[in-house]
């Protein structure tokens, strides 16, 4: 009797493999005498058969898209999680920044100064969680250095905006486009409001202008200048980056002519899995006709084996007839491309 | 790990938060499933979801590139579902809920017919009421187990506990499951 409970206690270790071979071989034997043993492992094995049967269940790309949404509000909202490291990061900037510089006397008394309210401010991390304030401090002094010239002020300025931007604490208070001519864009300037405001200068090519133009379109509480900041970055080199905000703004902004600017934007990149993910969920959920309209017109361009059900969803339970009619043109025409492959194959 | 990949996680070490949407994006369906799988709730699996993304971000810099992101991500996930949902009082039944057309059953099988597929669906469900009869732990370690294939040792590694602990949990589990299926 004490031995069979040996020999129970190992039948699960058999049945999940995860006997050495010396004990498989001695329950194997045992196995081979053991009516009670070989039907508790017939038992077993059944489970193991209805789970390897039972249909899976997935999350759909809509889901996944919103809980993303909302992680990413939270850390927004959470702010300065990764100040300590990057206010760090930001220092090093800083004085590479001014390294040219720091061989003249003149400025061995700015480097004192930054290094100072560098130490005040890293200081403050251990100290305090009102970290949002200090950052105008910086703006401050960076502002009203007169012994450094304009250049090292836009360099320093630059690296402080960088900072900013890591931060989550910047405002942007104005963007403007200056002189801009037929054939070149001109000079962006960003002012970016700490509390004390903060101007930067740079052409579209300059990455930290860039930054804030992204910045500036999904964060800016003012929606025409969102909306002129989509419109630089159209005009800005395509790369992922900029994909990321267009598909940003137009699955987030509420703004509806923010989200047509951002779609025409989208609609000049070249298609990848991540913009057809976006025009499906656009297509079936985006606040305006407009816009959906246009996402079903590129899924019908680009269709993967994923389009027609989502066509035959807008066919079967859209509330709107426009939209229904025109999904279910496309819908006819890629089932009747389909069925074309078929045959072909077929033959 | 792909060159690719690297450049991602450490700009988000960098604090680039869009790396991190790109990073969420390619694995947000496998999470998402798993998260599923192991509170059989979709709610919860949704808070699962989000806490594990969060708990991602907040540790990135300890992150050293021994393993595979997938892995790692994969490890917070299951503590998670472990740990903080100990005190969880939502798992009382699979509830299909309000947001239900946000999920999908894929089929076992292309060829599968109509009463089988029915078949298989109440099987799913039969499982599933059967997995919320577990305890967490319980069930965390079965699916560990079961879906997941990993050994014993693995488990214990994960979970950071001993495999004594692992296989006490697993055998109860499976005993009570079959206990619970036999009877349905």
């Amino acid at each position: 009797m004490k031995q069979h409970k040996l020999y129970e206690n190992m039948l699960l270790l058999y049945f999940y493999d995860e006997l050495n071979s010396v004990d498989r071989d001695i329950f194997d034997r045992h196995l081979a005498t053991c009516s009670r043993c070989r039907n508790e492992l017939a038992g077993l094995n059944a489970i193991k058969t209805a789970l390897r049967q039972a249909p899976e269940t997935v999350p759909t790309r809509a889901l996944v898209d919103r809980l993303n949404r909302q992680v990413m509000d939270k850390i927004q909202k959470s702010g300065h999680t990764k100040i300590s490291k990057n206010i760090l990061k930001w220092a090093n900037e800083i004085q590479e920044s001014l390294a040219g510089g720091l061989a003249h006397s003149r400025y061995q008394l700015v480097a004192i100064g930054i290094t100072f309210i560098l130490g005040v401010f890293v200081g403050k991390l251990w100290l305090s969680s009102g970290l949002r304030n200090d950052p105008d401090m910086l703006a401050n002094f960076v502002s009203y250095q007169t012994s450094l010239t304009e250049a090292e002020k836009e360099s320093v300025k630059k690296a402080l905006a960088k900072y900013l931007l890591q931060s989550g604490s910047v405002e942007v208070a104005d963007l403007i486009q200056e002189a801009p001519t037929k054939n070149e864009d001109g000079i962006i300037a960003v002012n970016i409001k700490v509390a004390k405001d903060l101007s930067l200068r740079g052409g579209l090519d300059d990455p930290t202008i860039q930054n804030m133009l992204r910045y500036s379109a999904l964060h800016d509480r003012d929606k025409s200048r969102r909306l002129h900041a989509v419109k630089l970055l159209s005009k800005t080199p395509q790369n992922s980056e900029n994909e990321s905000t267009m598909i940003a703004v137009l699955l987030k902004d509420s703004e509806e002519e923010l989200r047509t600017k951002a779609m025409e934007v989208l609609r000049t990149y070249k298609i990848n899995n991540q913009i057809l993910d976006t025009y499906k969920t656009i297509a079936l959920h985006d606040t305006s006709q407009t816009i959906r309209m246009i996402a079903l017109e590129e899924l019908y361009n680009n269709a993967d084996e994923n389009v027609i059900p989502i066509m035959a969803l807008i066919v079967a339970n859209d509330n709107n007839d426009d939209l229904r009619n025109i999904a279910k043109k496309y819908l006819d025409a890629l089932c009747k491309a389909q069925s074309q492959i078929n045959n072909k194959q077929a033959e | 790990m792909e060159q690719q990949e690297i450049e991602i996680i450490e700009k988000i070490k960098n604090g680039d938060r869009m790396a991190f949407q790109k990073i969420m994006s390619k694995y947000g369906e496998r999470v998402m499933g798993l998260a599923f799988h192991f509170t059989k709730n979709h709610q919860d699996a949704e808070d699962l979801y989000q806490e594990t993304f969060l708990k991602v971000y907040r540790n990135i810099d300890t992150f050293r590139f021994e393993s595979e992101f997938f892995t790692w991500v994969y490890r917070i996930l299951s503590n998670q579902a472990f740990n903080y949902y100990r005190k969880s009082k939502r798992m009382s039944i699979v509830d299909p809920g309000e947001n239900d057309y946000l999920w999908e059953t894929l089929p076992t099988d292309e060829s599968c017919a109509a009463d089988q597929a029915t078949l298989n669906s109440s099987l799913r469900e039969g499982i599933d009421r059967a997995l919320l009869q577990l305890s967490q732990q319980q069930r965390v370690v079965f699916i560990l187990k079961h879906y997941e294939g990993k050994k014993i040792k693995d488990i214990a590694l994960i979970l950071d506990c001993t495999e004594g602990t692992v296989k006490r949990y697993l055998f109860r589990a499976t005993r009570k499951l079959q206990t619970i299926l036999v009877k349905a």
